[in-house]
C-alpha cells in the first residue's frame, strides 16, 4: 500500500488528485504521507469556503501513478530539518500527551499519458518529447553539426527517459528488450520531432574541456568528433539562450555511430576508446568513443 | 525521406527513418451534443474533435451552431520547440489568428484577440516545465457566418455583426485548450469562457478564478450578471471538453 487515500485512476487537466499531506495512525505509529509532484502534476492553491488549500492537480490527460520515493541524500537532509522542527513541536506538547513515533513517507504522484494497458504492452518509442525536454544530468543523443578548435556544436535528437544502469545489463532490470548490440533495451528515448532543416531542434555545445576527463586541456576536437557523428552525451547545464552545454567525459559517453571518410565510407565500429575501424576497408579513424556495452 | 539532404552529412548508412505506430482511430464523429437545436434563441450545438492534423503536435476543431450563428475554427499547436536568442527559464507562447474563407475581420482586430488569448494562456499553461522553448498556436477561422433569419430586422442584424468577434472568443479558448491538451502540453486547468452582451469572461478552477476579461460594445449595466452568465457557459464548455478528451484518449469516464 502506498497511500491511505483513494486516488483517482484517470486524470485530466485541472483534476484534483490529492492534498499535499495526509496522515494515518497505524499500530500506534503516526504515518505522514507527503505527496510530491511528479511529471504531469502541479501543486496549486485553491480557495474553498474562504480558506486557502493546496492540492496536487493534474496537468495532463492520462492515468495517475503514485510510487514511494526512497529519499536521496539531499532530500533526506531537507527531511531531517523538517524532522527537527517536528521534534521541537513534540517536546513542547510532550508534557500533555505521550510521544508517538512518526514515519514520513514521500509519495510521488504523476500523470502518465495513455491508459494502463497501453503502457504495459507498448514497445513503441515514446515520442512525448514535449514533456521530456533535456534537463541537467539527462543523457541525450546528438548529431554533430559543426566543429571548431574550442568546441563541437551538436543538435539534440533524443532524450533518454529512463537512465539505463551503468552496465546496461539485461539482468539488472530483468524484463528488458534486448537491444541489437546485445545490451539492454532499458533505455527508452523521447525522440524530438522537430525538423533539423528548419533549425527547430535544440542545440548543444561540447566544449573541448568537456570531451574527456583526463588530459582535458590537450583535447583536439577534430580527433574526437566529425560532422554527422551520433554522440551520446550528458547535459551539464541548460546553457545560454541558444545552446545546452554537454559533456562526454565518461566511459559510456561519446561517439556511438560514425561513418568513415567524413561520411563517405561505411559505418565504423569502436575498437578502443579513441579509435574506430571500418570493417569493409580496415581504415581506422580517431574518435572519442562511447563504451558500447 | 526520398529527398537526399545534400548539404550535410547524414547519420549511419544503415539508419532507417523511425516509424511510429499511431493508433489509427477512425475519424469517428466525436460529436457531443447536449440538446437538439431549439427554435429562436435556442441552445448552442457544439461539436469537438481533436488530433486530426498529422504534422502538428496537437490540434482541435470546434464547430458551434445556434439558430443565428455558425462558427467553425481549427487550432494547431506546434512545440515546444527551441527558440533562439536570450535564455528564458520559461516557455513562451505565441498565438496567431487567421481569417478563413471569409475575410471578415481585419488584421488589427485579430491581433488584439490574439494578444488577449496569449494573456489567458500564459497563466493556464505550466510554462515552468518548458525552459528555452516556444509554443506556437495557430487558430484558423474556417467558417463564421450569421445565419439568415427573417425574424430579425435589419438594424438588429447589423448590431449583431458588430459584436461578433466577442462571440467568437469563447470558441477560440475552447479550441486552444483542447489542442494544448491534445498536444500533451501541461495546463493547470481546462480554461473556457462564456459570452454575454459583448463581454467575455474566461475562468479556471471551477469558476473561482478569472483568467481573462474582454469588453466590447453592448449594454452591460450589471457586470456581475454578465460574469454569472459567462460562468454558466464556462461550466458547460468545460464538461464537454473533458468528456470529449476522455473519449478521445480511450479513458473511461466513469472512474475519473
Amino acid at each position: 500500500m502506498t497511500s491511505n487515500l483513494q486516488l483517482p485512476k484517470i486524470a485530466y487537466p485541472g483534476k484534483l488528485i490529492c492534498p499535499q499531506y495526509s496522515t494515518e495512525n497505524k499500530d500506534g505509529e503516526d504515518v505522514i504521507f507527503n505527496y510530491a509532484c511528479g511529471p504531469g502534476t502541479k501543486l496549486l492553491q485553491y480557495e474553498h469556503n474562504g480558506t486557502s488549500l493546496e492540492a496536487i492537480t493534474a496537468t495532463l490527460i492520462g492515468t495517475v501513478r503514485c510510487e514511494e520515493v526512497n529519499n536521496t541524500d539531499d532530500e533526506e537532509e531537507e527531511l531531517e530539518v523538517a524532522d527537527q522542527s517536528t521534534e521541537e513541536e513534540k517536546s513542547v506538547d510532550a508534557s500533555s500527551s505521550e510521544v508517538v513515533k512518526r514515519v514520513v513517507k514521500v509519495i510521488r504522484v504523476s500523470v502518465v499519458p495513455g491508459t494502463e494497458d497501453d503502457r504495459r504492452t507498448s514497445k513503441d518509442t515514446n515520442n512525448d518529447f514535449a514533456n521530456n525536454l533535456p534537463k541537467e544530468g539527462d543523457i541525450v543523443l546528438t548529431r554533430v553539426t559543426r566543429l571548431s578548435l574550442q568546441r563541437a556544436n551538436v543538435e539534440i535528437l533524443a532524450v533518454e527517459d529512463k537512465p539505463s544502469p551503468i552496465d546496461s545489463g539485461v539482468g539488472s532490470n530483468g524484463v528488458g528488450i534486448i537491444a541489437a548490440g546485445g545490451g539492454s533495451g532499458a533505455a527508452t528515448f523521447s525522440v524530438s520531432q522537430a525538423s533539423s532543416d528548419l533549425g527547430e531542434t535544440f542545440r548543444g555545445i561540447i566544449r573541448s574541456q568537456d570531451v574527456r576527463s583526463t588530459d582535458r586541456d590537450r583535447v583536439k576536437v577534430i580527433d574526437c568528433f566529425k560532422p554527422g557523428d551520433i554522440v551520446r552525451a550528458q547535459v551539464l547545464s541548460l546553457g545560454d539562450g541558444t545552446n545546452y552545454y554537454l559533456t562526454t567525459a565518461r566511459n559510456d559517453l561519446g561517439v556511438v555511430f560514425a561513418r568513415a571518410a567524413n561520411g563517405a565510407g561505411g559505418l565504423m565500429y569502436a575498437t578502443d576508446w579513441q579509435m574506430m575501424t571500418s570493417p569493409a576497408t580496415g581504415v581506422t579513424e580517431k574518435r572519442k568513443c562511447a563504451k558500447p556495452f | 525521406m526520398n529527398v537526399q539532404d545534400r548539404r550535410r552529412l547524414l547519420g549511419p548508412a544503415a539508419a532507417k527513418p523511425m516509424a511510429f505506430s499511431y493508433t489509427t482511430v477512425d475519424a469517428v464523429e466525436k460529436t457531443v451534443t447536449n440538446t437538439p437545436p431549439k427554435d429562436g434563441e435556442g441552445e448552442e450545438v457544439l461539436s469537438l474533435h481533436t488530433g486530426f492534423i498529422e504534422n502538428c503536435n496537437g490540434s482541435a476543431l470546434v464547430e458551434a451552431r445556434n439558430s443565428r450563428h455558425q462558427t467553425s475554427l481549427i487550432t494547431a499547436v506546434y512545440g515546444p520547440r527551441s527558440i533562439r536568442g536570450s535564455f528564458t527559464s520559461q516557455g513562451t507562447i505565441s498565438i496567431q489568428l487567421k481569417n478563413g474563407l471569409l475575410e471578415k475581420y481585419n488584421t488589427n482586430e485579430l491581433k488584439e484577440v490574439g494578444s488577449f488569448l496569449m494573456g489567458i494562456f500564459n497563466s493556464v499553461v505550466n510554462l515552468g516545465r518548458y525552459p528555452k522553448s516556444g509554443i506556437d498556436i495557430f487558430v484558423y477561422l474556417t467558417y463564421d457566418k450569421e445565419l439568415q433569419n427573417e425574424t430579425l430586422d435589419e438594424e438588429l442584424q447589423s448590431k449583431k455583426l458588430f459584436s461578433q468577434i466577442s462571440s467568437l472568443i469563447p470558441h477560440c479558448i475552447t479550441s486552444i485548450t483542447l489542442a494544448l491538451a491534445d498536444a500533451g502540453i501541461e495546463i493547470v486547468d481546462m480554461a473556457a469562457a462564456g459570452e454575454a452582451n459583448g463581454t467575455v469572461v474566461s475562468f479556471i478552477k471551477n469558476g473561482e478564478e478569472i483568467v481573462g476579461l474582454w469588453k466590447d460594445e453592448g449594454d452591460h449595466e450589471d457586470i456581475l450578471e454578465c460574469i454569472s452568465a459567462c460562468k454558466e457557459h464556462y461550466k458547460r464548455y468545460r464538461d464537454l471538453m473533458i468528456s470529449c478528451l476522455l473519449e478521445q484518449n480511450n479513458l473511461d469516464a466513469k472512474s475519473a
